[in-house]
């Protein structure tokens, strides 16, 4: 009698546990599918965003360039090289203009 | 001695050459064609035959550059890497949406009602980091249009006026529409150049008058190259984040460095930074002097001081 109600009682805590189990992957291939159409979207409506997905998948090179592309400059990239000297003051009359154009 | 000077039009704008020595100007004019020729040629955006026109019409594919037009986007990304992406070159598609798509005097020249309201899309550009150059290949995302005129200019004078200078041997200033570089030994004294809102104004017009023995010197102004669409007024300075004409706190910044692709992206990126941009050129060593909306003048990093209130407002 004992040993009968501890084995109704095993199969439950397996059957629940299979319950959450099941229910735990669908919740994950649900996300996945979430994210990747929310993904999708984002790459369509974000200029940005588009062109950061579609970088990877950039067509293979037609020239002798193999391997996969890789941007010219690192963010640190150089920094703005300051002048030699700074500009001094002037009384004389000019040579020209500097404005905007 | 006398120096010699010529002027002319091209790309919508002025350009004016000096030499120190006036023997050798028909030699530095020589110079300075052959690099306009070839910037045009490599990156003149309302050029249908250009290089620059045949990517942006093919985006999304690898394009074979030239080595001048790889040279300059590489100076345009790395430009953009040092102003953290306020001088952007994927700014080409938001300047067609401004409807800045061909010619300046052709886009003014259009008839828009002024009543007509302009609706604008505030979306920002696809960015710079998507943009890959890599043995002189280029790849840009579909869709997304490039515009080098942050660059090209200032780079086309900076490489005429090393030409000019090796193949005059004197002293050698280029102005490509106030942008300018200097190469060769300086006049005595230095070269002398007046500091205005508008490259065209003459150098008796108020200003201030500085001097430079290298390196180049540009200013930025959202007070020039200015167009209406509808009933908005819009100019050339694209604010990446937004995709739309910058709301600065400064009207016109100029800014010396050791070339002028340097000195240009430095006083572009001050106007799209706005507040904040003296402390980022002070930080940087960068010399500048900077005119808020309603005229009053800063100056940093060691900008001489001096007559600048009061010409320019």
């Amino acid at each position: 009698m004992y040993d009968h109600q501890r084995r109704r009682h095993s199969r439950r805590r397996d059957s629940g546990l299979a319950q959450i189990g099941a229910w735990t992957r669908r919740s994950i291939a649900a996300g996945v599918v979430l994210a990747a159409g929310l993904a999708a979207w984002a790459a369509h409506a974000l200029p940005g965003q588009a062109a950061s997905s579609s970088s990877p998948q950039a067509p293979p090179s037609e020239s002798s360039t193999s391997g996969e592309p890789s941007p010219t400059v690192s963010d640190d990239g150089g920094g703005l090289a300051p002048p030699y000297q700074p500009p001094a003051p002037s009384h004389g009359r000019s040579h020209v203009t500097s404005g905007g154009s | 001695m006398m120096n010699a000077a010529v002027s002319f039009r091209v790309w919508g704008t002025t350009v004016t050459l000096l030499v120190t020595d006036p023997d050798r100007l028909e030699l530095a004019r020589r110079a300075l064609d052959a690099e306009i020729d070839a910037m045009g040629e490599a990156c003149d955006r309302f050029r249908p035959d250009s290089e620059l026109s045949r990517l942006n019409t093919r985006s999304g594919r690898p394009f074979a550059a030239s080595p001048l037009f790889a040279e300059t986007l590489g100076h345009a990304l790395r430009v953009a890497a040092a102003t953290d992406g306020a001088v952007d070159p994927t700014v080409g598609g938001a300047l067609n949406a401004a409807g800045y798509d061909r010619d300046m005097a052709e886009v003014r020249r259009r008839r828009w009602a002024v009543s007509q309201r302009v609706r604008l899309t505030v979306r920002p550009v696809a960015g710079w980091r998507t943009v890959r150059l890599a043995d002189g290949v280029v790849r840009t995302p579909p869709g997304v249009v490039i515009d080098l005129g942050a660059t090209a200019k200032a780079h086309a004078a900076d490489r005429a006026a090393a030409r000019a200078a090796a193949a005059t041997g004197c002293g050698v200033l280029v102005s490509l529409g106030g942008d300018i570089a200097v190469g060769g030994p300086p006049p005595a004294g230095g070269w002398r150049i007046r500091i205005a809102e508008d490259h065209r104004a003459g150098t008796d017009d108020p200003g201030q008058d500085v001097t430079i023995t290298a390196g180049g010197l540009a200013t930025s102004s959202v007070t020039v190259r200015r167009w209406r669409l509808g009933d908005r007024l819009l100019h050339h300075i694209i604010d990446p984040a937004t995709g739309a004409s910058t709301d600065s706190c400064w009207r016109t910044v100029s800014v010396a460095a050791a070339t002028c692709v340097d000195a240009n992206a430095a006083a572009t990126a001050a106007l799209v930074k706005g507040r904040g941009a003296d402390a980022w050129l002070a930080r940087h060593g960068l010399p500048a002097r900077l005119i808020e909306v309603d005229g009053a003048a800063a100056t940093v990093a060691g900008w001489p001081v001096g007559d600048v209130t009061g010409t320019m407002s």
